[in-house]
């Protein structure tokens, strides 16, 4: 469960103000999967990020008790200079998995072959964003984050990313941004659309759809 | 609440126990031999400054070996210098890190804090040791005190580091006034002379400076009765858990901008 207490966020742009939650109180619960929608500038990666605990709110309190991901597929932790497999065995290190565990699964997952021991730095973006993809799924997650990105790389491997995507959605919950409409009806079970510093709760993702459908317009 | 409370501590521990194995590994490039250059760049400053002042043949001030009173001079420099200025850097060094949930500003800060008192303790030893080879009597005449001496330098660099180091995400400007004070602190600190030969109205600047305390405290352990009537050990212990509660707050203070930064 994930709980904001009268939070407020805002951030500066060149001469403006944006706030992105003006003083919001909600809880996400646990077992349900969210789909948010939003038109662009609405603030909705600093909202994911708010979740993840990347960043602070300016005033309020967030409250997780579960075990939250960083956003899908998103290598930017990664150090360049590191190897892939020492990469994953610090990430395993820091969330306390068996790390032989985790770096079999990631190697046959991403298939890097030899690469997993070359500098993560040198790899090829594709090459990182496996990495980084089977990094996300070898971490035991109660909710997972997913910016837009939800598989990568050709698409015989984003199958394979919707395959595991799929088996780890039956213990795992998800708090999704989309654009697209089909995957927020398909992965989702409530919907939240954000606007104007504010957040419209629906119980099913077709009303949700349909005021974001509205603010498109 | 106690079983969370465990929970959080097997937490701390194995992000501290991972971010310090990548800090050793990542800090100076990637080369196996990373944390070897963490102990060999001070300990090549102080021998080299050691050097040079023994070199020189100048007469000791105090006692009759000036590799002790040198010694003694220079390496509570280079135990604060250098652990307080890699604190310093934790933060900035570290930031890609702080895009896992997981890991918090104070971890990255702990870690390093750690890793700077592993490096301290290999520098002095590795410094002993060298000593000893080359025949160089440098065991003190109280071994407790100059210990407790050693650490209470260490604890005072970590403590400024710390500070500096959310200082520094804030004001980049930071690392010359840092270096401009640690310069200051040893030219004050009477490393090279003895304090007590400076005018009363000197002295009564230089007994606020916490480096000559460290420096004269380690020095009573190899001189009886040195710097008598201005050594206040506890002023450095004051000042240093002063700056670390400072440098606690003020990382609790502006923790967001940390992150955003």
């Amino acid at each position: 469960m994930i709980r904001f207490q009268n939070v407020f966020k805002f951030y500066r742009t060149q001469k403006t103000l944006k706030i992105v939650l003006d003083h919001i109180s909600f809880r996400l619960d646990k077992g349900v999967s969210y789909g948010i929608m939003g038109i662009n500038g609405a603030g909705k990666s600093t909202l994911m990020r708010l979740i993840a605990g990347t960043e602070m709110p300016n005033s309020g309190r967030i409250v997780r008790d579960s075990r939250v991901s960083w956003p899908l597929g998103f290598a930017g932790g990664l150090h360049p200079a590191l190897t892939g497999r020492e990469n994953i065995q610090f990430v395993a290190r820091v969330y306390r998995q068996d790390i032989r565990k985790a770096v079999r699964f990631v190697e046959d997952f991403a298939e890097l072959g030899p690469f997993i021991d070359a500098p993560f730095g040198t790899y090829s973006s594709g090459m990182q964003q496996r990495l980084a993809f089977g990094l996300s799924m070898a971490i035991d997650f109660d909710c997972y984050l997913i910016d837009e990105v939800m598989a990568v790389g050709d698409s015989r491997f984003q199958q394979r990313c919707r395959d595991e995507f799929n088996k780890r959605k039956q213990y795992s919950d998800m708090i999704m941004i989309s654009h697209s409409i089909e995957l927020v009806q398909m992965y989702c079970d409530r919907g939240i659309v954000l606007a104007d510093g504010k957040m419209y709760f629906f119980d099913s993702v077709s009303d949700a759809v349909e005021m974001y459908k509205q603010l498109n317009m | 609440m106690t079983t969370s409370f465990v929970a959080a501590l097997a937490n701390q521990k194995a992000v501290m126990g991972a971010l310090i194995l990548r800090d050793m590994r990542t800090r100076f490039g990637r080369t196996a031999i990373g944390f070897v250059i963490a102990v060999a760049w001070p300990l090549t400053h102080l021998l080299a400054m050691l050097g040079v002042w023994v070199a020189l043949g100048r007469a000791v001030p105090l006692g009759t070996n000036n590799v002790v009173f040198f010694g003694t001079g220079i390496m509570p420099y280079i135990l604060c210098l250098y652990p307080g200025r890699m604190m310093m850097m934790a933060i900035q060094q570290n930031k890609p890190m702080l895009l896992f949930p997981v890991v918090k500003v104070i971890d990255i800060i702990l870690a390093r804090a750690v890793l700077e008192m592993i490096t301290a303790m290999c520098v002095l030893i590795a410094f002993c040791a060298i000593l000893y080879i080359a025949g160089v009597d440098f065991l003190p005449n109280r071994p407790e005190i100059a210990i407790a001496a050693i650490a209470v330098t260490v604890l005072y660099g970590i403590s400024v580091g710390l500070l500096s180091c959310v200082i520094l995400v804030l004001f980049p400007m930071w690392v010359a006034i840092f270096i401009l004070i640690m310069i200051a602190q040893w030219i004050t600190s009477g490393a090279l002379y003895l304090p007590s030969m400076m005018p009363s109205w000197v002295l009564d600047y230089i007994v606020y400076n916490p480096l000559y305390h460290c420096i004269s405290w380690l020095r009573t352990a190899y001189y009886d009765g040195y710097a008598e009537g201005t050594l206040d050990p506890l002023y450095v212990v004051q000042v240093s858990l002063f700056t670390l509660l400072l440098g606690f707050a003020a990382e609790r203070a502006v923790r967001g901008k940390l992150l955003m930064k």
